[in-house]
């Protein structure tokens, strides 16, 4: 498939200061994609290369096969690319019929703006676009006496009646409750079966409600790309969250994360629970004192984070990898008694982990002498 | 809401009151003023023309313009021009042979022609706006930059009016009370009153002109631009176009007012395209209401009468006054007095004769049964 859009090595660089290092990026018709990445990463001019508004100092940025540095923000609009602002940014004076209905216009031009009126068509799409972002009953006051929320809804709207083919969204949920957070998810992935999608956005809770594949920006360049999983346990993609190289690998973050879903599982992660994970865990990876304070803190910093089991039971690559998450799960069932949810949880993890059953037995034996003790 | 019944009605009631305003003042305030007073009024009405103007530019499409001295200067030069020729064959205007020039310059020679001096009046300034325009918007100058680009430009042109004697009079400016338009003297009060009647019919007219292109889709996005105009640019629309347009449009309306105007005040001088004046056609806005034509229109008018009274009785304060003026219309009533009087200023006056307004709420407030009976109890 030809991809919808495609940035080779694009460059731009204000004063010196490199905003986008050579990055590279494409992507195919129909796709949602999200990208994420700290502040300053060059998230929002990666949409400014791609709407025109900052010419890139080199490379080539193609959208449709067409190279976009030759054309200027509303001919990149005309040609399907639309884009919604980190801020909603919608007309405040006119209401939210007039903001769409000005989107909707299919000849955007002097002539026709001033000597034809609305045709009937646009007329009916724009109100059948008021339904689906729920302002129907305040179609015709000025938009500024709407809600943070349904600005931001509004926007989606007149990106959508412009009929794009590829949507930038920026950061949609910002300041949204999270009902509306929701709603707008479902929105979005709504859209997304007839429209390719890039959304940028923090909320990460948000980003695995919609996430198909995720784009990880830092300082200006792709740092990794995946899915949600894959991209959470990178370590690259954590250094750069959190400052500093984690010093356990992908692998062993991973089963660190299957303990603590064990702990999760009866939806109550106790302080006793929290307190063993860490010490336990601690002692499994580090030998040294002084590593094993600091892993601590790391950890208690994953923990938070909830990831299907599936997922992660799949990317133990080896058999040891998978015994010793068996082992250390088992441990922290056991820290205080085993309710009926996390045996429940337990079993599953074991068919998911399909080991022999001698193993499991062997394992688990283990694990009980430990605790007689 | 408003019902398409409703709408149509108060279209019909606004119709009406257009109509009566414009036969009262065709028909009885000439009865009622003196020469004078009517003369006065005239050049007020011409003013409330180019307030039209500055109201499309500044109130609805968000530039602020400090150069319409500009265009309202050519306008009446245009129309002066033609009035200095109408002379016996042969014959050049007087001030041609105070500088020793024995040749009509070639631009002049085309205001012989009448119908070309009506066209002109309303092309060269809009020509002159639309270049001016052009450069300005297709740069993407905004804001204070492009104010002060056109209070540039109207240093320019006063400078190159004020010092070309042997093209155009210089700083003396031209005559137009002494000439001849079909066989009547300009001055002359019967003459004046039909360029009063016809101030009248072109205010009405522009302000029609006006509110159609503020109405509808084409209004709306230049709200759209005023608001937010690289939101336009992201939608599809490419904004210069539509604000050359408009610039040009209030230019053309800017000459319009400065014909009537010159003739009615019987001279056109550089000194139309003083910097104050220019500034003075802002404040006029101001005060009427930014994006409320009928404001613009009350506006010019208002300050104008209260200048004349003014001065005639204390010539020294009517400079203070003014500044207090724009003082209080920033500070107090943002939107005008027209724009008070649309968001709450009615409101307010019904509260100080007692009356307690209605207060208006979301619409599925005001539909909501429930909500309507509690309201209902608790005012009773």
């Amino acid at each position: 498939m030809v991809p919808i859009l495609s940035i080779q090595d694009v460059t731009v660089s204000f004063d010196g200061f490199k905003a986008l290092k050579n990055l590279t990026f494409s992507m195919e018709p129909g796709e949602l994609r999200v990208i994420i990445g700290p502040n300053g990463a060059g998230k929002t001019t990666f949409l400014d290369v791609i709407t025109g508004k900052v010419k890139p100092t080199s490379g080539t940025a193609t959208f449709k096969g067409k190279n976009l540095v030759r054309y200027s923000e509303h001919e990149i609009a005309k040609l399907g690319v639309g884009r919604k602002f980190q801020t909603p940014r919608v007309y405040l004076n006119l209401t939210p019929r007039q903001n769409l209905e000005l989107s909707c216009n299919a000849r955007k031009n002097l002539w026709h703006s001033l000597f034809s009126k609305t045709p009937q068509p646009e007329r009916r799409t724009v109100s059948g676009l008021l339904e689906t972002i729920g302002l129907v009953a305040k179609a015709d006051i000025p938009a500024q006496f709407l809600s943070h929320g349904e600005k931001q809804w509004l926007e989606i709207g007149m990106l959508v009646a412009q009929s794009p083919d590829l949507l930038l969204v920026d950061e949609p949920v910002a300041g949204l409750t999270d009902e509306e957070t929701a709603k707008t998810g479902e929105l979005l992935i709504s859209l997304a079966k007839s429209h390719s999608i890039i959304v940028i956005e923090h909320d990460m809770e948000f980003v695995r409600q919609i996430a198909r594949t995720v784009t990880v920006l830092h300082e200006g360049t792709v740092l990794c790309e995946g899915t949600m999983a894959q991209v959470q346990n990178d370590p690259k993609v954590i250094e750069v969250y959190l400052g500093e190289a984690p010093t356990l690998s992908a692998e062993q973050l991973n089963v660190i994360r299957i303990a603590a879903s064990m702990a999760w599982a009866d939806a109550n992660f106790e302080q006793e629970e929290q307190n063993f994970i860490l010490d336990r865990l601690s002692l499994q990876f580090s030998q040294d004192k002084d590593l094993q304070h600091e892993l601590k803190v790391e950890l208690q910093n994953y923990l938070a984070a909830n990831i299907p089991l599936e997922q992660s039971v799949q990317a133990l690559a080896t058999e040891n990898d998978r015994k010793m998450a068996l082992k250390l799960g088992y441990e922290v069932l056991r820290v205080n008694g085993v309710s009926e949810q996390e045996s429940q949880v337990y079993q599953r993890f074991i068919q998911l982990l399909d080991l022999p059953l001698e193993t499991v037995r062997e394992i688990e034996q283990d694990v009980e002498k430990l605790f007689s003790k | 809401m408003l019902t398409p019944a409703l709408k149509q009605k108060q279209k019909g009631l606004e119709l009406a009151i257009g109509l009566g305003l414009i036969l009262v003042f065709l028909v009885i305030v000439p009865l009622l003023l003196s020469d004078f007073r009517l003369n006065l009024l005239g050049r007020f009405l011409s003013l409330a023309i180019v307030a039209l103007g500055i109201d499309l530019i500044w109130g609805f499409t968000g530039l602020l313009s400090l150069g319409h001295g500009i265009f309202f200067a050519l306008g009446g030069y245009a129309l002066a021009m033609y009035l200095q020729l109408q002379l016996p064959e042969g014959e050049l205007p007087d001030f041609f042979s105070l500088y020793g020039v024995s040749q009509l310059p070639w631009f002049w020679k085309p205001f012989y022609n009448f119908p070309f001096t009506l066209v002109a009046i309303v092309v060269i300034p809009g020509i002159v706006a639309a270049l001016l325009g052009y450069l300005v918007f297709r740069n993407r100058i905004r804001g204070v930059y492009f104010s002060i680009l056109t209070q540039a430009a109207l240093i320019v042109f006063f400078n190159f009016f004020n010092g070309q004697q042997k093209l155009i009079n210089g700083t003396n400016g031209l005559k137009t009370s002494t000439s001849i338009l079909f066989g009547q003297s300009v001055g002359e009060p019967k003459t004046q009153l039909i360029f009063y009647g016809l101030t009248v019919i072109f205010l009405a007219l522009t302000y029609l002109l006006c509110r159609w292109v503020t109405s509808g889709r084409f209004g709306n996005l230049l709200i759209a631009i005023r608001d937010d105009e690289s939101r336009v640019r992201f939608s599809g629309y490419n904004p210069t176009p539509f604000k050359v347009f408009v610039f040009a449009l209030s230019g053309s309306i800017a000459g319009i007012a400065g014909a009537f105007y010159t003739i009615q005040s019987g001279i056109v001088s550089p000194q139309y395209m003083d910097i104050a004046f220019s500034i003075e056609m802002v404040i006029w806005v101001a005060v009427g209401g930014r994006a409320t034509l009928i404001g613009a229109i009350l506006g010019a008018v208002a300050v104008n009468y209260g200048r004349s009274l003014l001065s005639e009785k204390f010539p020294e304060i009517w400079l203070f006054f003014q500044g207090a003026l724009f003082l209080i219309v920033v500070t107090v009533l943002p939107d005008g007095v027209v724009g008070w009087i649309r968001s709450e200023g009615f409101n307010q006056i019904l509260r100080l004769v007692g009356i307690q307004p209605r207060l208006a709420t979301y619409p599925q407030v005001e539909l909501d049964e429930d909500i309507q009976r509690e309201r209902e109890t608790i005012e009773e």
